[in-house]
């Protein structure tokens, strides 16, 4: 166990550290440099500008410097904004971010785990086919549509929530709901088989036999043992609602660090692109390798098998 | 006498046992033919702008109205569809030309390559895929080749697992090694035994990731790296009617209804399509 963890921790810098490389050839790839763009500059002005930014240094030396900067926690700084850092826009953005994504898995682990096993106690029934058409239509209903359409449904139409920006915890609403539709739909599949299975399992047979109601059957006997999937689950799901806060951020104007992705894009801002991105990989690398380490530690018998084999 | 019985259960399994999937099929067919046919219906081109018409409500000139320049919607939406559809189906194409020659070449050769191969896998496959495309399409910039060549680049890990996963299965089952038995050369037992084998799977996972790729066209279009003006993704078309909205929903009306009418034919047969491809499971 404690080797698995070891192994877990050192892949996970190296990634981290790929993801860092990675950026570093994609910055140096793009065509022209971020002074490109500014006109009548003097060749002193912009060697000027180059060594403030250390960038008439060789390549190698930018980038241990670079690397270097990160592991300092210093994510950069705009190009395009003066004083704009990204560590400040992390300072500002993230508690946003996460109270946005925290309230979003609040929602879709119960709902979507509900949903999964009244389809599975109902199955081939009705209510089973309701609850899995409206996963499939969950699913194919991109997010940002969604969040359009509840925003102008709920918001502009009936005036029941704030159109956009973070007020009050009201305005955080809708965007959790849109956030959370494609894992509620997709938690609602994975639990729906998985309860499935274990409904098919010998001591289910055996406890109801023992007269349990199903009710009782349900909280002792197959929750515990369908939740296996959920966790594994748990690393997409979180790598799934920080990309999803991307889009759902800049429809409902909520400055969390997506916004500000997202309007680091439109402009351009490469620097802060790249720092953002860098952030977001740490933390999810961060995220999966504990949900790894959680899977192995709540189910020990996965480990006789080649994790490498999983999927 | 067996044809027919195959016959029987091809036929129950494609439209008895499987309503969703002749659902899913038919939807998909009748996209593709309004896709294809619709332009013939409508004396406007995609990128005809007529500024004096803007806006215009549906009626009997413009059937789905007219954005901000005046074009047709409806010829739009069809050139978004065949757009998004070429977007999905090259990428899923691509990804499956990475996937599965990665994914076999690493099961079969086994020991230290297929470890390097996989952990490579692992490593990429912890940065969110999505992240990938919007800091691929920033370097790369965005047209219809670099945003297909974008999603492949991104989503082949998938594809490469699953193909090695079912390999090492296959390699191990016994007419693999009666075959060997027998004599056939290692290029034999890949052409003839393994590869199509492989097809069920590989055919499975593309049908799952064109409406991923689908989807993650539109969803680059909506930040604003998607396909450039004049050709129009259903993602731009959904982009640009969104600040209008408030007066002219109809913009965003159709192109969404389309949107998800695809997604929703694509993942109905990628979620029903294995029963159909793979007789050897029986659903229960």
């Amino acid at each position: 166990m404690f080797k698995f963890i070891l192994k877990k921790i050192f892949i996970s810098f190296f990634s981290i550290f790929i993801v860092m490389s990675i950026t570093f050839v994609l910055m140096k790839t793009i065509p022209g440099d971020p002074f490109t763009t500014e006109q009548n500059m003097t060749k002193e002005v912009m060697d000027s500008l180059y060594s403030h930014y250390g960038l008439d240094k060789p390549l190698y030396i930018q980038y241990f410097k670079y690397i270097k900067s990160f592991f300092k926690l210093d994510f950069g700084s705009s190009f395009i904004y003066e004083g704009r850092t990204v560590n400040k826009i992390i300072k500002d953005g993230f508690p946003i971010s996460l109270f946005l994504g925290m309230e979003a898995l609040l929602i879709c682990i119960p709902v979507g785990t509900f949903l999964g096993s009244l389809a599975a106690f109902k199955k081939n029934k009705k209510t089973d086919a309701l609850i899995m058409t409206i996963a499939i239509i969950g699913i194919s209903l991109p997010a940002f549509l969604f969040a359009t359409l509840l925003q102008y449904f709920f918001s502009v139409k009936l005036k029941l929530f704030p159109i956009a920006r973070l007020t009050s915890f009201s305005s955080t609403i809708l965007p959790a709901i849109s956030l959370v539709l494609l894992p509620t739909a997709y938690i609602a599949r994975l639990i729906r088989n998985s309860v499935t299975e274990t409904l098919n399992k010998d001591y289910i047979k055996l406890a109801k036999v023992k007269g349990l109601s199903n009710k009782e059957i349900f909280f002792k006997h197959v929750l515990k043992n369908s939740m296996l999937p959920l966790v594994a689950y748990l690393g997409p799901l979180s790598a799934h609602v920080i990309t999803g806060s991307f889009v759902i951020e800049k429809i409902f104007a909520i400055p969390g660090i997506g916004f500000w992705l997202v309007s680091s894009i439109s402009l351009r801002d490469y620097s802060v692109i790249l720092g953002l991105s860098i952030f977001f990989s740490f933390i999810l690398i961060v995220i999966m390798m504990l949900v790894d380490i959680l899977y192995r530690l709540i189910d020990p018998r996965i480990e006789k098998e080649n994790a490498g084999n999983t999927l | 006498m067996q044809e027919t019985l195959y016959k029987k259960a091809f036929k129950n399994r494609f439209f008895l046992n499987n309503l969703r999937l002749t659902i899913g099929l038919i939807l998909l067919i009748s996209i593709c033919c309004f896709a294809v046919f619709g332009p013939f219906f409508s004396s406007f081109d995609y990128f005809q702008t007529n500024l004096d018409l803007k806006n215009s409500f549906p009626n009997k000139i413009f059937i789905f109205g007219s954005d901000e320049l005046g074009r047709d919607i409806f010829v739009r939406v069809c050139q978004g569809i065949r757009i998004s559809l070429f977007v999905g189906i090259s990428a899923a194409i691509l990804d499956v030309i990475i996937g599965s020659i990665w994914g076999a070449f690493s099961a079969l050769m086994g020991g230290i390559i297929d470890n390097v191969m996989m952990r490579t896998c692992d490593i990429i496959s912890t940065i969110p895929y999505l992240l990938w495309v919007i800091l691929l399409s920033v370097v790369l910039g965005s047209n219809l080749t670099t945003i297909i060549i974008t999603l492949s680049l991104t989503h082949w890990i998938n594809m490469a697992r699953i193909i090695r996963a079912k390999i090492l299965v296959i390699k191990e089952l016994p007419y693999v090694h009666a075959a060997k038995l027998i004599g056939a050369t290692r290029k034999r037992i890949i052409f003839f035994h393994l590869l199509p084998n492989t097809i069920g799977t590989i055919v499975t996972t593309m049908t799952i990731s064109i409406p991923v790729a689908i989807f993650t066209e539109a969803f680059l279009s909506f930040l604003g790296l998607g396909i450039q003006a004049p050709v129009a993704s259903l993602g731009t078309m959904i982009n640009d009617a969104i600040p209008a909205l408030r007066y002219f929903s109809f913009r965003l009306f159709f192109p969404s209804f389309f949107l998800f009418l695809l997604m929703l034919s694509f993942n109905l047969i990628g979620d029903n399509i294995s029963d159909l491809l793979d007789p050897k499971i029986t659903n229960e």
